[in-house]
Parts: C-alpha cells; sequence; structure tokens
C-alpha cells in the first residue's frame, strides 16, 4: 500500500493544477504521434495507417521501457529524506518509481488500444506474447533502475551520462525505423541494444511482426545480467548508501 | 537484554565534492592511471564524524544528548535509528524504533489532509483499513474540521504542523529518537501537543533526545551523554553532565 500511496503522490504532483492530469499527456503524445507518423510515412513512402501503428505503439512502448530507466538514475537521490529518517530499502523507491511508470504506461495504452481497434491487425498469438515481454521487460527493470538509481547517489554525475546515453538509444532502436529494412547481416546487431530485443518481444509481437530469436535471448541475457549488477552493487553499496545522500 | 547496543561504533562521511561523486573522475583516474602504469586514485576522503562510540540503551532510560554543533548528535541519532549503518563496530537493537527527527516527511502540498493521513499511515506500515480507523482520531486531534478535505497547500503554516504533529506522534513506539522536543500551533494546541508529547514518552520504553535546550533535557531525561567531536565525553546523571557541558561551553568560549 506505501509503494501504491506513495508513487500517486508523485504522479499527482507531477500534474498537479491539471483538470485532465495524466490525460493530458495521452493527449499531447497523440498528436505528436500524428504529426510525427504523418511526417515520415511521407518521407519513407508507407501508408500512412502502417506507418502510424508502427510508430505509435513503439514511441509507447519506448517510452515505458527507456524513460522508466532514464527517469530511475534521481529516484533514490529524490528520496533522500525518507533515509535519512529511519531504516528503509532503496527498493521501496525502485518499487515505487517503477509503479508509477506502469500507471503512466497503463493511460498510454489507450493510444494502443486505439490503434488496435483501427490501424493494426492484432491476434490471440501476439498479444499473449505481448503480455509475456512485458512482463520479462518488468524483470528486466526492477534491477536496472535499482542499479542505476544506486550507482547514481554514489556517482551524481551519472544523471547526465545517463540522459546522453538515452538520446542516442532513442537513434539506433526501431522505434521509427523497422528492423526488416536493416541489411540482413546486420539484423541480429540491433539486438546488441536491450531495449531494441524488449520493443521486439512486445510492440512488434502485438503487430504480428516477426519475432526474432535473437531478441528472446538477448532479452533474457540482459535480464541476467541486470539482476547480477543488482546483486553487485546492492554487496558493494547498499549498506552505507545513506552516507552518499 | 539492552534495547539499543552500540559497542565501539564509528561511522565515517565521505566528504562531498564536485570530484568525489564523479564517475567522469573516476574513471579517468582509473584509466589514466592504467596508462600511466600506476594505481587510479581514488578522490574521496573520508571524515570520522563519530569515534568508537559504546554505551546501552536499557528500558526505562530517557537518554538525552547533548553538545556543541558538529559534535556527532544527529549522526548518533541515525546510527540509532538505523539510517545509518556503522562503518566499524556495531549497533544492534531490538523493539520497535520511531525516529520523530524530521515529522513533516513525505506531506504532499497538492494532496488533501485526509490523503496525507492515509499516505503517512501506508507509510508506517498500515494497511488501508487501518489507516481509515485511524484517520478520525487524527483529525479529531488536528482540529481540522472540514479543511482535512482541502489540499495542504491551502492550509496555514499552523495548521500544517498540527496536522503532520498528529500523525507523527499517534502511535506509541518502543524506542522513541528525537531530535528537540516536538510542538506545534498556538499556545492552546501546544500545551495539547505537550500532553500527547508526555505521554509518548512516557508509554516508550525508551527514549533518546538529542537537544541544544537543556531544560528539555532536564524535564525529560535520567540519564545524559555529552557529546564532544564524535566522542562519548561523559555518560551519567543530568545534573552532572549539565555542569560538565557548561564548563566545555565556558572553555570553548575562552
Amino acid at each position: 500500500m506505501a509503494v501504491h500511496a506513495y508513487a500517486s503522490q508523485r504522479l499527482r504532483a507531477r500534474y498537479a493544477g491539471s483538470v485532465l492530469g495524466e490525460f493530458w499527456l495521452v493527449a499531447t503524445t497523440a498528436v505528436f504521434l500524428m504529426a510525427v507518423a504523418l511526417v515520415w510515412s511521407m518521407l519513407w513512402r508507407i501508408s500512412l495507417d502502417d506507418y502510424f501503428a508502427y510508430f505509435a505503439t513503439g514511441f509507447i512502448f519506448y517510452t515505458f521501457i527507456a524513460g522508466t530507466m532514464n527517469e530511475a538514475a534521481g529516484t533514490i537521490i529524490a528520496d533522500s529524506r525518507l533515509y535519512l529518517n529511519s531504516k528503509q530499502s532503496p527498493m521501496f523507491s525502485v518499487f515505487a518509481h517503477i509503479y508509477r511508470s506502469m500507471l503512466s504506461f497503463a493511460h498510454q495504452l489507450v493510444i494502443v488500444l486505439f490503434v488496435a481497434l483501427f490501424f493494426a491487425s492484432t491476434s490471440v498469438a501476439g498479444i499473449v506474447t505481448t503480455f509475456f515481454g512485458t512482463l520479462l521487460c518488468m524483470l528486466f527493470l526492477v534491477p536496472s533502475c535499482y542499479f542505476l538509481g544506486m550507482l547514481s547517489v554514489r556517482y551524481r554525475d551519472l544523471l547526465h551520462v545517463i540522459h546522453s546515453i538515452f538520446q542516442i538509444l532513442f537513434l539506433v532502436t526501431p522505434v521509427m525505423w523497422r528492423i526488416d529494412r536493416v541489411p540482413e547481416a546486420y539484423q541480429a546487431w540491433v539486438f546488441i541494444n536491450p531495449v531494441a530485443s524488449f520493443l521486439n518481444i512486445t510492440r512488434d509481437a502485438f503487430l504480428n511482426l516477426p519475432v526474432y530469436p535473437e531478441a528472446v535471448i538477448s532479452a533474457l541475457l540482459w535480464t541476467l545480467f541486470a539482476w547480477l549488477l543488482h546483486w553487485f552493487v546492492a554487496r558493494r553499496l547498499e549498506k552505507h548508501f545513506t552516507l552518499w545522500l | 537484554m539492552a534495547l539499543i547496543q552500540l559497542d565501539k561504533a564509528c561511522l565515517d562521511y565521505p566528504v562531498t565534492g564536485q570530484f568525489s561523486h564523479s564517475i567522469r573522475t573516476h574513471v579517468a583516474q582509473v584509466i589514466g592511471g592504467r596508462l600511466l602504469g600506476r594505481k587510479g586514485r581514488w578522490p574521496v576522503s573520508w571524515v570520522r564524524a563519530l569515534d568508537e562510540i559504546s554505551f546501552e540503551v536499557n528500558a526505562g532510560d530517557r537518554l538525552g544528548i547533548i553538545g556543541h554543533n558538529g559534535a556527532g548528535k544527529t549522526s548518533l541519532l541515525r546510527l540509532m535509528s538505523g539510517a545509518y549503518s556503522p562503518t566499524a563496530g556495531s549497533v544492534t537493537s531490538t523493539g520497535n524504533i520511531q525516529a520523530l527527527t524530521d515529522f513533516t516527511l513525505g506531506m504532499d502540498a497538492n494532496a488533501t489532509g485526509l490523503q496525507n493521513i492515509y499516505f503517512r499511515l501506508a507509510f508506517m506500515g498500515l494497511t488501508r483499513k487501518e489507516a481509515e480507523s485511524f484517520a478520525p482520531e487524527i483529525v479529531e486531534f488536528s482540529e481540522l474540521g472540514d479543511f482535512i478535505h482541502y489540499p495542504l497547500h491551502t492550509y496555514s503554516t499552523g495548521m500544517y504542523l498540527r496536522l503532520a504533529f498528529a500523525i507523527s506522534t499517534q502511535f506509541e513506539p518502543d524506542i522513541l529518537i528525537m531530535d528537540e522536543v516536538l510542538g506545534a500551533g498556538d499556545a492552546r494546541f501546544r500545551a495539547k501537543a505537550e500532553a500527547r508529547m508526555n505521554k509518548l514518552i512516557s508509554k516508550a520504553n525508551a527514549l533518546v533526545l538529542s537537544s541544544h535546550a537543556i531544560a528539555n533535557i532536564a524535564m525529560y531525561c535520567n540519564r545524559v551523554i555529552v557529546m564532544k567531536s564524535g566522542r562519548v565525553a561523559f555518560d551519567g546523571d543530568p545534573g552532572d553532565a549539565t555542569k560538565f557541558y557548561q564548563e566545555l561551553v565556558a572553555a570553548a568560549s575562552g
């Protein structure tokens, strides 16, 4: 209950003073997606319907995965008052942060539903794959956000480094471009990027596009690696992390 | 058995500076060091805030902590509350500890008073149902009436503090740790708050109170520690401790 209450409070604070609250973000995102899809479908010479479905769902899943990781860097620092008052696990901030991202993502799913109804052909198998892909993604996000959050407590300039990395990551992740447009010999390399792998097993599965075995393997390996990092950082930093706050 | 036991507990703070917190500096030091064939230098220095502190807090203890600014009082409270782990030695505790060192913690100005009650109680580990059952008592104590349904940013400072106080002092812990004695509101509410504080203190198995107000220490404590440069300089009777502290102050002021 504490995680729910805290995450809701933070989300409310972000949209304080707005009558539409989180739905204001949904509306602005929808306008942004339409505008980009309109221009880029003409540039790429693809039908607007196909490109809008691909880009809109991709952008929403990407924002959830990459946005959650990107913002995770500052989450424990932002909650420092909680940790300087009494003993508390830093996982509290991590869970509250991910829960808040999930609430935002749930709002954005209105757009995905809209796409599914009017622009894309989805299937039961695709939706089931997306569901399990999202679950695996959550398993990846928990240790990743912990790792980034804890490391940022120790190294304050990591926030800027991470923001820069994620700006580049958007360009090398197939959000606006399709994997099948990459020369076949290089397609597997795309999945070195964990966000590209998770996007393939969520967004692409949802749109009935091919799910690559390399993406599944990469997502599993990255999840395992993230838990190893979590274990390493917990051992090295957690005992005295409050001294760095 | 001691409720809190410190055994040669030390606390070292990293001295925060622009470079000690920089991953870019750290990486440059390590890589630069390797290239130049020497070990990377770590631009972090440490300062000892608490040095080999050993004492016990037992049931019935009303322990006061006094000392100059920077003597280590807040660090000691945080060590005892579990917020900090000792960098050497050990600190063990049994029982439920409540640290009233920051009693407006977690208050959300955009949420209503009632929402803040639910949130704060959830943070104390209560379920929604339990929080709902305690809420009327807190509302009544805070004397906010219908204002409890308004956002906190519409409250006066007094109303805000009354609510924060009512929530923070709702439950009686085994061990109560306080940084200065709490008080809130106007003269009438302050009397009510004082009565509740006295009840809270008398019901707690042990009290640890850090304060600059010697009168409060004399009123609430049956044992006093005087901190000096991160060490326990005196541990004993409140009267003797006060005398010892006043001598320290006199010596410091020349």
